[in-house]
């Protein structure tokens, strides 16, 4: 197994023209199996930096590796198939797709990348089988997997949230504030939800959140406005 | 989802959105329904109307124009300029390379319909559709001067029968006030349908259209004329002084245009000559400028179609930016986007396309034996064919050139958005 970084960013410079910088970090390391939680109030540049992660963003300067490949050499192509290889990302609240089951939700990584569909099918166990496994291992009843998400509560949808991101095993899952819909004893049910499913499959997890209360879940915790040495009006 | 993702996709996320999809759909239904009815009319109004004559290979009269000479002749529309003598109808007869004629002569109807003075040949020498020959239904052709024979649409429409007996009213107009009722017909032939004009006309021998005329002055019956007994007609010899037209039949096809030339030269009287086909087409081209007006307001019809399905797309862009960002998140590519939206767009074109063809031939099968009757359109196709497929495929394609527009500006958006849900 690999023991370089899941997460390295170097010196990053972002904006979405040239008068103006948003983001300027000068490095951010994540090591394998390794679980951040990264703290910013609104607006200081969240949504932002996971764009660039992601790869959806590129930056003007500096250098992002996933796992050791720098995505900004990558064209948007690559780029994108990196995301799909290597990240689960959990948002907030409304992760689902309305029109598709709960199991069409969990499969679709494996629908943008073959390297996670090959995992999530390892011995034989086909990728359906497998998202049914992570619904059961996440307390959903697997009975409901081929009705749609529309009549799950916001907790569940959460939960096959976290099964979507963890199918096929990738290196880092990113959550977005995906508590921040929930009362705290689901709030604490689901931090350790997700920590104990993320061990299993040796993922390092970034945790994004502006609730201070939460870090004492996590390895480390990293504030973004220190980070970050733009400041934000 | 064991079909390709975007094609899955595209259909579930549709189908969440079926309503408005469903109106889409109906638009483009109801704009190819109409395009390809028109179309579809259009072939079989020109088939029709191609297929009015043939076999005939002159249709000659006084001179006038080949247009005005053909709708009198053939069609039953309009006034002859003048007629043309009986010694011309019998010198043209007489010609080594006239195979046949046939006299027309015009100028009775009976309750709208047009009355033909003729000869027995001619049911046996007009074809139609190519080498059709027309056929009795019911009956036989005139043999007594007082017996008729109907076309199809007249016996129909009027309810009459064999043996039914009709009186004929003088001139071409729809209302005349001089009528030959003292000189009843009897109805010894019905003919089959034709499509053509022959189907609303009203056959008679020659002899009978001279027998009702015997004592008329100026076009106006006078007193001794109503006191001629039928009896008394049968013993005269009814050659008429001039007849309207005539077909000819040449001895060989290619003597045509030398007869054609001849016959428009003729130095006892001034006569047209056309060759029926030649005429047909001329005719065509003059009527069918409302068929191409047509065609144009439906191929708008289709534009506004293909505009809506643009419009239902980029209507619902803002509302999806969500499901934009969710699935950039799981992986997909700037492709996947845009293949996503263009399929949308394409799907509905598709499905639109193919519902309003399956509309346009349930309502030609519904509606063909009203067509036939009514218009004597009987040609229109029962069956999808090539030309459907490729207006399916046509609009599919400009549908999916279309969807480009809101593919990019969705792509554009979901990269500024990043893989932010919170839009």
């Amino acid at each position: 197994m690999s023991t370089k970084p899941v997460l390295e960013l170097y010196d990053v410079k972002f904006g979405y023209d040239l008068s103006e910088t948003l983001i300027h970090i000068d490095e951010l390391r994540i090591a394998r199996g390794e679980s951040v939680f990264l703290r910013g109030p609104s607006g200081s540049g969240k949504s932002t930096l996971l764009g660039l992660i992601g790869g959806v963003l590129h930056p003007r300067e500096g250098h992002i590796s996933i796992c050791g490949t720098d995505i900004t050499t990558l064209s948007s192509g690559k780029r994108d198939e990196m995301r799909a290889d290597h990240l689960g990302i959990i948002f907030q609240q409304l992760n689902l797709l309305p029109y598709l089951s709960i199991i069409q939700n969990v499969t679709l990584p494996c629908r943008f990348s073959s390297t996670r569909a090959d995992r999530a099918n390892k011995k034989n166990v086909s990728v359906a089988d497998t998202a049914r496994d992570l619904i059961k291992d996440l307390g959903l009843d697997e009975t409901f997997a081929d009705r749609k998400v529309g009549n799950l509560s916001i907790g569940q949808q959460q939960r096959v949230a976290v099964a979507r991101a963890l199918i096929g095993g990738p290196d880092l899952i990113i959550a977005d504030e995906p508590t921040s819909a929930l009362d705290s004893d689901n709030r604490d049910r689901f931090i350790e939800l997700l920590d104990t499913q993320r061990k299993r499959f040796d993922c390092s997890l970034l945790f994004v959140s502006h609730d201070l209360s939460l870090a004492k879940h996590f390895d480390r915790s990293v504030d973004l406005t220190t980070l970050n040495k733009v400041k934000m009006p | 989802m064991k079909t390709p993702i975007i094609i899955a996709l595209a259909a579930r996320s549709l189908w969440a959105r079926r309503y408005t999809a469903l109106l889409t759909i109906l638009s483009i239904a109801t704009a190819v329904l109409l395009f390809l009815a028109v179309e579809n009319l259009r072939q079989g109004a020109r088939a029709s109307f191609e297929r009015t004559i043939s076999g005939t290979d002159l249709i000659v009269g006084a001179r006038s124009s080949p247009v005005n000479l053909v709708l009198y002749s053939v069609f039953q529309i309009g006034d002859p300029t003048n007629n043309i003598t009986f010694e011309t109808y019998e010198d043209i007869s007489a010609r080594p390379d006239v195979a046949w004629t046939v006299p027309i002569s015009l100028g009775d109807t009976h309750r709208g319909y047009r009355v033909v003075g003729t000869t027995p040949e001619y049911f046996d020498r007009y074809k139609y559709a190519g080498d059709r020959d027309i056929t009795f239904e019911n009956g036989r052709s005139f043999d007594d001067l007082f017996d008729t024979v109907l076309g199809s649409q007249v016996a129909r429409e009027l309810g009459y029968d064999m043996d039914t007996t009709l009186t004929l009213s003088h001139g071409l107009g729809g209302t005349s006030f001089v009528n030959h009722d003292k000189k009843p017909f009897s109805v010894v032939g019905i003919l089959e349908s034709t499509g053509t004009p022959v189907d609303r006309s009203v056959y008679i021998s020659i002899a009978a259209v001279e027998a009702i005329h015997v004592g008329w002055k100026d076009g106006t019956p006078t007193p001794a004329s109503r006191a001629v007994s039928q009896d008394r007609l049968r013993a005269l010899d009814l050659q008429p002084e001039s007849i309207t037209a005539l077909l000819v039949g040449a001895k060989s096809r290619i003597q045509t245009l030398r007869l054609q030339r001849d016959f428009n030269t003729y130095a006892q009287e001034p006569l047209q000559a056309v060759i029926p086909g030649v005429a047909l087409s001329q005719l065509w081209g003059t009527v069918s400028i409302v068929e191409r007006a047509l065609a144009i307001v439906s191929g708008f019809v289709v534009a506004v179609g293909l505009i809506g399905v643009l419009t239902s797309i980029l209507t619902t862009l803002n509302e999806r930016r969500r499901e934009m960002a969710i699935l950039r998140s799981v992986g997909a590519r700037g492709r996947t986007i845009v293949g996503l939206l263009v399929s949308e767009a394409a799907l509905i074109a598709f499905t639109g396309a193919v519902l309003g063809v399956v509309l346009l031939y349930a309502l030609l099968w519904a509606l063909s034996p009203y067509l036939e009757s009514r218009f004597s359109i009987s040609t229109v196709s029962k069956l999808p064919g090539i030309t459907d497929a490729y207006v399916v495929l046509a609009l599919t394609f400009i549908a999916a050139m279309l969807g480009v527009i809101p593919a990019l500006i969705a792509l554009k958006r979901s990269v500024s958005d990043g893989l932010s849900t919170r839009i």
